[in-house]
């Protein structure tokens, strides 16, 4: 509903003017998102943008390529009078906080950043280590578009090898799956002489209509970029 | 103003007569987020759970804050700040393929629809990926011909890992128990599906009980040998952040204790963390899969199970204070013909679902037995 300035004049002034506030007050308007509400993508982005503005991220972060790994709301807690407060149904004034975490490409670390939305402003800094962020569907696209091309995966997926294909969503988000599919699962090596122990490893499974391939086994060492293949012996 | 005072009277009176109610807390989230259930579901209220959760892609679906008030008049008492699965950790026999199915990658939360959360059995689905139940939950305690039957607020949603599934589920019942409980199933590993292997699910508990400050947390142990017909119970105070080990002849439990908190008979008020353990425990060489509890002091960055021992070098003192409870379960997939089978090099068929969990249970938080009645 419009607030038309124009009835005003067919009102007496006074009683027109508090109708008008009475009636304006009433319009349902956009709430904001509570602390612990699922977040917006609007939102996801703004904290990435506050968060790239840090100095200190921006310094971790480095010039070269990145990617943001995911944008989560943190349930930092606040004083014992404010928990108090709540409890007896009292609302508080509480910090929409986030944490985001970045992974720089180059020498493959991670930078969390925790944002407080509310007050558009970043709290804490830390590095982390590769290990300590986890593998996206960028990479998985990466390491397909890198087992692709490799003569043995090829041979081994045979004619349908172009038919497979990474699901391009976003975190959080679902897009149509394809018929044929490629997915995958962060390998963690067992031992320190497993380049996996360190680098960036993931095992490709194949997803037709009609169920998983079972084989090839296909990983991918991003880090060392790598291709290791394993077929079964006939 | 005489003919006036007997309205006075009944509009003061009002809420007593309609029984009155401490008011709910506030929440930090709204909508389908906030759900609030007071059991029985129908009649006169007894008990009450105010609760919010999330879904999120790779976390899986979280508990923000959970209250519980035992009867209308009764204080609301805070149970969790925060309660979450922090990672999957997923051998296999072989040795050399490990997986951390929750951290390892960013996987999506799967959809669910009326076909996983059907109306007829008290199914809603909540948002695209959470369906909530409020179910009879079979006999609350029977006495010869006198019977009580309970209920249950149920949400779960499952994360999409790759082939499996992980149904993460939590219940509330309505005696004030809360069970925890991840479920995996679908695909097996289609390189090798035939290969035993473990999940073992660890929940990172934020108990903040009638709030996050002087929080404790004894060992709750049962003593009895083959040699004598005497048991002992002791529960001796967890002074210092650590891990402790479930044994199943020692019935091994986390009591967490408010030090202020008692009930209407003045009896100290705890909620025991109970391994609810679906054939056994296991352990591997990752460090953190060394112990089946560990009790860490609160840091808001602390999320990851994997980082637990780092999380406690060196051990802080957790006597008094806020506290965090982590447990790992373990479920032990023997693959078998029931999985699925090769057909034509393509792997079909489904994992039934299997199950771990643990039940965290009141102790004095009611002062007599809820729902009694003669």
């Amino acid at each position: 509903m419009n607030c038309p300035t124009n009835s005003r004049r067919s009102l007496s002034r006074g009683l027109g003017l508090f109708m008008l506030v009475m009636v304006c007050s009433a319009q349902p308007r956009p709430r904001a998102p509570l602390p612990f509400d699922p977040l917006t993508e609007e939102e996801k982005r703004s904290a990435v943008k506050i968060a790239l503005a840090d100095n200190q991220v921006q310094e971790m972060l480095g010039t070269g390529r990145r990617e943001v790994v995911s944008v989560a709301v943190l349930p930092e807690k606040v004083s014992r009078e404010q928990v108090e407060t709540a409890a007896a149904g009292r609302a508080i004034a509480m910090s929409r906080v986030l944490e985001v975490i970045f992974f720089r490409y180059d020498g493959e670390v991670g930078v969390r950043a925790v944002v407080d939305l509310t007050h558009k402003k970043v709290t804490a800094v830390s590095r982390l280590s590769s290990r300590e962020v986890s593998m996206t569907q960028a990479e998985l696209a990466e390491a397909w578009q890198f087992a692709s091309r490799n003569a043995e995966v090829r041979d081994a997926l045979g004619a349908g090898v172009d038919k497979f294909q990474v699901l391009g969503a976003p975190v959080g988000r679902k897009a149509p799956s394809p018929r044929y599919k490629v997915e995958g699962l962060r390998v963690e090596g067992a031992t320190e002489s497993d380049p996996c122990y360190k680098h960036r490893c993931l095992q490709l499974m194949f997803r037709t209509d009609t169920g998983y391939l079972v084989e090839p086994t296909v990983v991918v060492d991003l880090t060392a970029q790598k291709v290791q293949v394993e077929r079964k012996k006939r | 103003m005489k003919l006036l005072r007997p309205f006075v009277w009944m509009i003061l009176l009002l809420p007593t007569l309609a029984g009155a109610q401490t008011p709910a807390p506030w929440m930090p989230c709204s909508g389908l987020n906030l759900v609030d259930q007071a059991f029985p579901v129908a009649g006169a209220e007894q008990t009450h759970w105010r609760l919010c959760w999330e879904a999120v892609s790779q976390q899986g679906l979280l508990i923000h804050w959970a209250f519980f008030r035992p009867s209308p008049a009764a204080r609301w008492i805070r149970i969790f700040w925060d309660a979450r699965v922090s990672d999957i950790l997923v051998p296999y026999h072989e040795g050399s393929t490990r997986f951390l199915d929750m951290s390892g990658f960013t996987f999506p939360m799967t959809t669910v629809s009326t076909a996983d959360c059907p109306p007829a059995v008290g199914g809603t689905t909540l948002g695209s990926y959470v369906c909530k139940e409020v179910r009879d939950r079979g006999l609350l305690w029977k006495d010869d011909a006198l019977v009580r039957r309970g209920q249950e607020l149920v949400l779960w949603g499952a994360l999409d890992a790759a082939n499996y599934n992980y149904v993460i589920e939590w219940t509330f019942r309505d005696d004030g128990v809360v069970l925890g409980r991840v479920g995996t199933t679908a695909v097996n590993l289609s390189s090798m599906p035939h290969e035993p292997h473990m999940h073992n699910p660890i929940w990172r508990l934020d108990v903040d009980l009638d709030g996050f400050w002087g929080d404790s947390v004894d060992f709750g142990t049962h003593s009895e040998s083959t040699a004598a017909s005497t048991a002992v119970d002791t529960e001796p105070l967890i002074a210092t952040e650590d891990g402790r080990d479930w044994d199943p002849h020692s019935f091994n439990e986390l009591h967490i204790r408010d030090a202020s908190l008692k009930n209407g008979k003045g009896d100290a008020t705890s909620v025991q963390l109970i391994a609810l353990p679906t054939g056994g425990l296991s352990r591997h060489q990752e460090d953190f899969a060394h112990h089946d509890f560990w009790i860490t002091h609160y840091v808001g960055s602390q999320m990851w199970a994997s980082n637990l021992v780092s999380y406690i070098s060196p051990p802080e003192a957790i006597s008094n204070a806020d506290i965090v409870a982590w447990y790992k379960g373990s479920i032990h997939h023997h693959p078998r013909d029931e999985d699925g089978e090769s057909v034509n090099g393509v792997w079909q068929g489904e994992a039934l679902v299997m199950w771990t969990g643990w039940m965290l249970k009141p102790h004095n938080l009611f002062d007599r037995t809820p729902f009694y009645h003669r």
